[in-house]
This record gives C-alpha cells, structure tokens and sequence, in this order.
C-alpha cells in the first residue's frame, strides 16, 4: 500500500474530515482519468467522481486493509459506472460527447490532431467493456496484471490476453492514424 | 524464439511487463525480423496516440459530498422506521393470529376460515349434482366412538325423548281441552242469540197489541 494512502487511512476511517479531504485531493484527478476513459463522458466526469467519494465516504467503516486502498476505490469506481450505466438503460457505452474537449487545455491545437484525439476516443469507446476496463486500467492507470487480477478476481494471464485484443482492436480500428504517423515519419 | 510467440508477447514488452531475461531476448528477436519490428512500431503508435487524448480536470465538491451524505443518513434512517413498522404490524397480525386461534384452510371447492374452539368439525359443501342425499355432511375431525361410549348417551336420548313425547301429550290434551271449552261458549252464545231474538219478537207483539186496544 502507499504510504501517503496508509498515513490517512487511519484518521479517514475515524472520520477526520482533514484525512478526508487530504484522500480525495490525492485521488480526485486518477480517479476522473479513470472515469474519463472508462465512461468517455465529459460531462459526467465529475459527477461519477462526486459519487465514487460519496461511496467511498459512507463505506469507511466497512473498509479492511487487506488489499491495497487503490484496488478497493478502483472497483467502487467500475460499480458506480456500471450502475449508472444500468439506471440509464444502456450497455457502459463511451464517446457521447467526449471527443471534442473545446475547454480542454489542449483547445488550441489544430483540427487535424482534435480529429486524431477524437478518433482515439471513439476507438477506444467501441471496445467491448472488458478489454476497455483493462486497457484504462493498464495504460492510464499504469496498474499492473497481477494486482488487476486481485482487483477484479480474473486471472492475470486472462487479462494479458484481453490487453493484447484491446491493442490489436485499436490498431485496426486506428489504421489510418498510424499509417500516417509512419509516413510523416520516414 | 519464433515470430508467433515474439508477437504474443509483444504487448507486455511494450508496457514493460515482461522479466528481464525474456526481455533481451525478444528485443535481439526484434532486431533480427523487420516484420516483427514492424508490428511493434504500429504498438507503440497506438501507445503514442492513446496518450494524445486530454483528461477534463475536476475537483470534488466537499460541502456537497457532506449534504450527499446528511441526505443519505436520513434516507436510511427513514428507511429503517418502515422496516420496523413493518415488522411490528407483522408481529402484531401474528399475536392476533395466536390470541384467536385463527385457522385458515383451503379446500378444493372452498376456504374456511375460523377462530376459537378447532375441535368443532368443518362442515363441507358436497356438489349437488353429484347426487348426493345432502348438500352439507360433516367432516369429522376425530375418530368414531365405541359402542360403550355411546350407551350412556343413548339412555340420555331416550330419556329425552320420553320427555319430549309427555310434553307433546300434554300439549294434545290442553288442546283438546281449548278447543273444547270454545265450543261450549259458541253454544252458549247461539243460545243467548235465540233467547234474545224471541224476547224481542214478544216485546213487539205486545205494543202491537196495545195499539190495537187504544
């Protein structure tokens, strides 16, 4: 477990409101990654996020350090999104209204790399649910197989495969970009 | 290490998750097979553009969470008053149950419902057209008794029917004895009936007869 996680357990699950706000600080932005990617929601980012700390906030007292705090946040996360996911009738679908991030800090970059970010954004939002928990949680997350087996209980060597598919899928799915990269590359 | 096998494990080398020892020798496969160099080229083009995709910077709005969390307190609070007045009228309906001794049984053709003294026998409805004598028989819910038993009840029977027939005697003989005294006043009153008719008749021919004289 990370230290700092450790060091604010203690005094979160005693209901210091300082440990409290010191634990969201630290996660907020990882875990609107996460949704982020996971969901492809910008709008709803932060209502996802404000949920995930809700359940996180009134499930302290049930929480045992016998795993690693991120471990247990991440799979609150992947139940908030599939509930909500659930409620509004619809398979965790991505790319609504995500790719444009107008008011993104990147909002001055020229058309043709907002088309590329766009077209990396609907890829990975047409991947099938599992390959894409995998490929948020590996890539953006940086989260290795063997605690994301932990994490999720599938075996780690199930998905390593499902990561693989997931790239493969993407590089189909993103020929074109790549094929342009490599030409503006030689 | 052939290429099929080099390119199963592409992904892992990519992300770094493959031991050191393997790892050198999928990087001299890869310097040795431009194809395999190739595939892992496009990999790390895909790597590359995953990281283009810009996340939205959010912040967690703390005063709301606390009022999320008042909120949902009561919620649960509310929630478990109807659980327990749920379970309390439950309970109740239970000792109401228990006090009358409510009995609730499914026929075939009926439900019976009924409380106080079970050892009564269910009266069950019989299907008329089934030609049966009667429309109600009787359900016994105890066994028959033996003749021993039913000898003292048979004296007390007779006994009772004894009584009932002098009572029905006596009841014959009074009235006899009503219709017999009203036949003697209606004969009473036929004779009193006559003797009147003939005093008047008498009356009227004496003042006829006074006339006459005068």
């Amino acid at each position: 477990m990370d230290n700092d996680d450790a060091d604010l357990l203690p005094g979160w699950q005693s209901g210091e409101p300082a440990a409290f706000s010191a634990l969201v600080r630290r996660w907020q932005q990882p875990m609107a990654r996460f949704l982020f990617h996971l969901f492809g929601q910008k709008g709803l980012v932060q209502d996802l996020c404000q949920e995930v700390f809700l359940r996180v906030f009134l499930a302290a007292p049930r929480y045992r350090e016998t795993g690693q705090f991120s471990a247990w946040l991440y799979r609150i996360a992947l139940n908030v999104v599939r509930d909500f996911s659930r409620s509004r009738g619809r398979e965790l679908k991505l790319y609504q209204d995500a790719a444009p991030l107008a008011d993104s800090p990147g909002a001055d970059i020229c058309c043709e790399q907002q088309e590329r970010v766009q077209l990396v954004s609907q890829a990975v939002a047409e991947l099938p649910e599992p390959l894409r928990v995998v490929l948020v949680l590996r890539h953006y997350q940086g989260i290795n197989f063997e605690q994301m087996a932990r994490m999720l209980g599938t075996p780690a060597s199930t998905l390593k495969s499902r990561f693989a598919a997931a790239l493969i899928r993407l590089r189909e799915r993103l020929h074109p970009l790549v094929r342009d990269t490599e030409e503006s590359n030689k | 290490m052939n290429c099929t096998q080099l390119r199963n494990r592409l992904p892992e080398l990519l992300y770094e998750d493959v031991p050191a020892a393997d790892r050198e020798q999928l990087r001299e496969h890869l310097a040795q097979c431009p194809k395999c160099r190739s595939e892992y080229a496009s990999l790390q083009e895909v790597q590359h553009s995953l990281n283009r995709v810009s996340v939205p910077e959010i912040s967690v709005n703390l005063p709301l969470l606390y009022r999320q969390v008042a909120d949902h307190q009561a919620r649960a609070g509310r929630r478990w008053r109807r659980v327990a007045l749920a379970v309390g009228g439950l309970a109740a309906a239970m000792i109401i149950v228990l006090a009358l001794r409510l009995e609730i049984r499914l026929g075939r053709e009926q439900v019976v419902i009924r409380w106080g003294d079970s050892t009564m026998p269910i009266e069950k409805i019989v299907n008329p057209e089934a030609g049966s004598p009667g429309f109600v028989q009787s359900e016994l819910p105890f066994p028959p008794a033996s003749e021993a038993e039913l000898q003292p009840l048979r004296g007390v029977i007779r006994v009772l029917a004894e009584d009932m027939d002098k009572l029905a005697r006596e009841v014959d003989a009074r009235d006899r004895r009503q219709q017999q005294s009203l036949a003697r006043l209606q004969e009473q009153l036929a004779q009193l009936r006559m003797f009147t008719q003939r005093q008047m008749a008498l009356s009227l021919a004496d003042s006829s007869k006074k006339g006459d004289d005068r």
